[in-house]
């Protein structure tokens, strides 16, 4: 009986609301510190006030967000800065395919707003929360309560450099904790022979050509660690 | 959806997660840097040591930065 109670509790929406809040919570201490220097590079650039912020609310992408921004100080055409902005973007177009088949049964409603809602942070840590196996229907609810998360915090932590002018110093070096994040939501993505391998192949394609324009290098070793992954599962 | 590209979806964090990271541990302003000096790279190899012992992130973030502003201070 009591174990009964206690799988029913863990099924609980709320739960794992809680917990995707609380999975995300560590890269808060990443996502502030950048958030206040997009607020502060984006009044540099000439943005309005209410355009820096609407931005935040609108792309909801951190590095696109600098990129846009930029390119608006350049006085780059806006068909260019939106084109820019999509393509360094491309990443989330794997994100949302790999998650895709985990969310294809929910209402609209809940595919909209989780789409809105996906970052390469929120992706990280849903799709290891869908890929444990366990029968809990509401999984949808980590990924809501992840997304919510980064997106409170980005909206707040962007206001803090618009409107209050808040920053941190560049010798503070808090733009590597970006770098640690991704390093701790890398290694539990690392399974086994195969996923090292599209790992290891990707990251190195990224450093070769990292000069390429629009994150492309980036794009190029995604799909190269992808196959590089494929190749190896297909030997053992 | 194709199998082939269902099974290749798998490959997605890893490898997404590591073209994301890897440039900004090894170039440093768009070249390569692989000397002791470059603090980045020495912090975040810690930092995957760190990960993979014991895949917290709070641990992987603050032994990161710490190994990060050490050797910055040690060099500079």
């Amino acid at each position: 009986m009591l174990s009964i109670n206690a799988d029913e509790r863990l099924n609980q929406p709320r739960d794992e609301f809680l917990a995707g809040v609380k999975a995300v919570l560590p890269m808060m201490i990443g996502v502030i510190p950048f958030g206040m220097i997009y607020g502060i590079l984006a009044l540099n650039a000439g943005l309005p006030a209410s355009a820096a912020q609407a931005m935040s609310a609108i792309i909801f992408a951190g590095s696109s967000q600098f990129v846009s921004a930029q390119l608006f100080s350049l006085s780059v055409p806006a068909v260019i800065n939106v084109f820019t902005v999509g393509v360094i973007n491309l990443r989330h177009s794997l994100y949302s395919a790999s998650i895709s088949p985990y969310v294809a049964k929910l209402p609209n409603r809940w595919k909209w707003t989780l789409a809105y809602l996906l970052t390469d942070e929120a992706y990280a840590v849903t799709i290891l929360r869908y890929q444990e196996e366990d029968d809990d229907h509401n999984k949808h609810w980590f990924f809501l309560g992840a997304g919510l998360t980064l997106w409170t915090t980005w909206q707040l932590s962007t206001a803090a450099g618009v409107f209050l002018g808040v920053s941190v110093p560049a010798s503070w070096s808090l733009d590597f904790t970006l770098a640690l994040i991704f390093i701790a939501l890398t290694v539990p993505a690392i399974k086994d022979r195969a996923s090292l391998g599209a790992a290891v192949s990707a990251g190195v394609i990224a450093v070769i050509a990292f000069s390429l324009p629009l994150k492309l290098g980036l794009l190029a070793a995604a799909f190269i660690g992808i196959v590089v992954g494929l190749l190896i599962e297909r030997k053992s | 959806m194709p199998d082939l590209i269902q099974r290749g979806l798998r490959f997605v964090p890893p490898a997404v997660f590591t073209a994301v990271f890897l440039p900004e541990l090894f170039l440093n302003d768009g070249l390569l840097n692989l000397s002791p000096g470059n603090a980045r790279l020495i912090s975040g190899l810690l930092a995957i040591l760190v990960a993979w012992r014991t895949k917290n992130v709070t641990l992987t973030i603050v032994v990161g930065m710490l190994a990060l502003w050490i050797l910055q201070a040690l060099i500079g």
